[in-house]
């Protein structure tokens, strides 16, 4: 397995839009291994189940792109600001949880384990 | 018993088996030696069936097929498609341009009899004396029609996919263009219910989960295939879900179906078993859209 080259910021002491920033850098990552495993039209199908099951919590991520490049959440601005900080965090931890729950249907632990530790790290740092 | 075939095959020894093999059974048989050969002896006399080896000079089997299908003369030609047992895309390919049948090698001389006896005796017992196009499956009292070509068709690309990954089951669960959900298995010993249970339930939760559908539907017809195999002797023991992987076929951005391999042996696949299945799931979804289920 490639290591993995991404640093966690503190995000005790950043802005939202910071945030944003930081988890579309997660899901970034996500993309590239993702897509390198099981191809790019399964992955861009993986993230739209994940984004119809999170938004119907979440309707914040109703503006979120999905499309052969990769994730663009398009949160910005104005939106971003009536978001509440403890409703965007349990937003983005609950879009990353049923990401990994859809891969751990799909093929148990193999795809999870290499994607883990990642999340972990987020939540620690959002919690 | 006087049926014509034709064997399209570049191979001098393996035609010359071939045809004494199925000439001793009583056939009429021809040979050529390449894809174009063989495509210009059976546009000017088509035969009653032709078995095709695949890799072959000048044109391919597969170009052969394709052209046959286009010439209404040979459009319903049977053809029947000689493939290494571990060569799955050879199957997908050969399902994309039209193939019937196939016959993985090195077979026995027997199989190779057996396999073209019982494709006649089909035809004979069909009501109007051609090719079959469908066959009934009775299975847990209900009926579902399905081409039987493609029926072994399916348990071909199973079974070479299986050979690759190592599993011990795969299953197919595909949803017909008239919502019905197929169950497809294939084990290399007898799979314990349990295991069967436990297959279909996952298999059902997971494509529930990825068509977004709000209710958990069962297969509707469930079709299990064992293939006997000298590593397996008895009855598979164990809890089959212990190491699982499963790939959507999507097309046009739906989910028709899901392929799963399983193993009683924990952490057995790894990523590339999981990349080789999910493309293996690309690559079938389009070919297994055009399936013919009712």
């Amino acid at each position: 397995m490639p290591e993995r080259n991404m640093k966690m910021a503190d995000f005790s002491i950043q802005s939202k839009e910071e945030i944003v920033r930081t988890i579309e850098e997660v899901l970034g990552y996500f993309w590239t291994q993702l897509s390198g495993v099981i191809g790019i039209p399964t992955t861009i199908f993986v993230f739209q189940s994940v984004l119809r099951e999170t938004v119907q919590e979440f309707l914040y991520f109703e503006n979120t792109r999905i499309s052969d490049s990769g994730i663009q959440l398009n949160l910005t601005g104005e939106p971003l600001e009536k978001i509440e900080r403890n409703q965007l965090n349990a937003g983005l931890l609950a879009f990353l949880d049923n990401c990994l729950g859809l891969l751990h249907d799909l093929t148990g632990n193999i795809l999870v384990s290499k994607l883990e530790p990642l999340v972990n790290e987020f939540r620690a740092n959002i919690e | 018993m006087n049926e014509r075939i034709l064997i399209v095959e570049d191979s001098a020894t393996q035609a010359m088996r071939a045809k004494l093999i199925l000439q001793d059974a009583g056939y009429s048989v021809k040979v050529a030696p390449n894809g174009k050969l063989g495509l210009e002896e059976a546009l000017a006399t088509p035969p009653d069936l032709i078995v095709a080896d695949i890799t072959m000079p000048v044109m391919d089997g597969y170009e052969m097929t394709r052209q046959l299908r286009c010439d209404p003369k040979t459009a319903h030609t049977p053809i029947f498609m000689l493939t290494a047992n571990d060569q799955p895309l050879d199957v997908i390919r050969g399902l994309e341009v039209g193939a019937d049948h196939f016959i993985t090698k090195p077979y026995h001389d027997d199989f190779l009899v057996l396999r073209v006896k019982e494709f006649f005796a089909m035809i004979e017992h069909s009501q109007d004396g051609h090719r079959p196009q469908q066959m009934q499956v009775d299975e847990f009292s209900q009926k579902i029609t399905l081409t039987p070509t493609r029926e072994q068709i399916l348990q071909a690309l199973l079974q070479a996919t299986a050979q690759i990954i190592n599993c011990q089951a795969m299953a197919l669960f595909l949803i017909s263009p008239k919502k019905e959900r197929l169950l497809f298995t294939i084990s290399f010993a007898p799979l314990q219910q349990e295991s069967i249970d436990q297959i279909s339930e996952h298999l059902v939760t997971v494509l529930s989960r990825v068509r977004n559908e709000d209710q958990s539907e069962p297969p509707t017809h469930f079709i299990p295939v064992v293939v006997k195999e000298t590593r397996f002797s008895s009855i598979i023991h164990g809890n089959l879900m212990s190491a699982f992987m499963n790939a959507p076929l999507i097309v046009d951005q739906q989910v028709i179906g899901i392929v799963g391999a399983y193993n009683t042996i924990p952490e057995v696949f790894d990523l590339q078993n999981v990349g080789f299945l999910f493309d293996l799931g690309q690559k079938a979804a389009e070919a297994l859209s055009h399936l013919e289920l009712n």
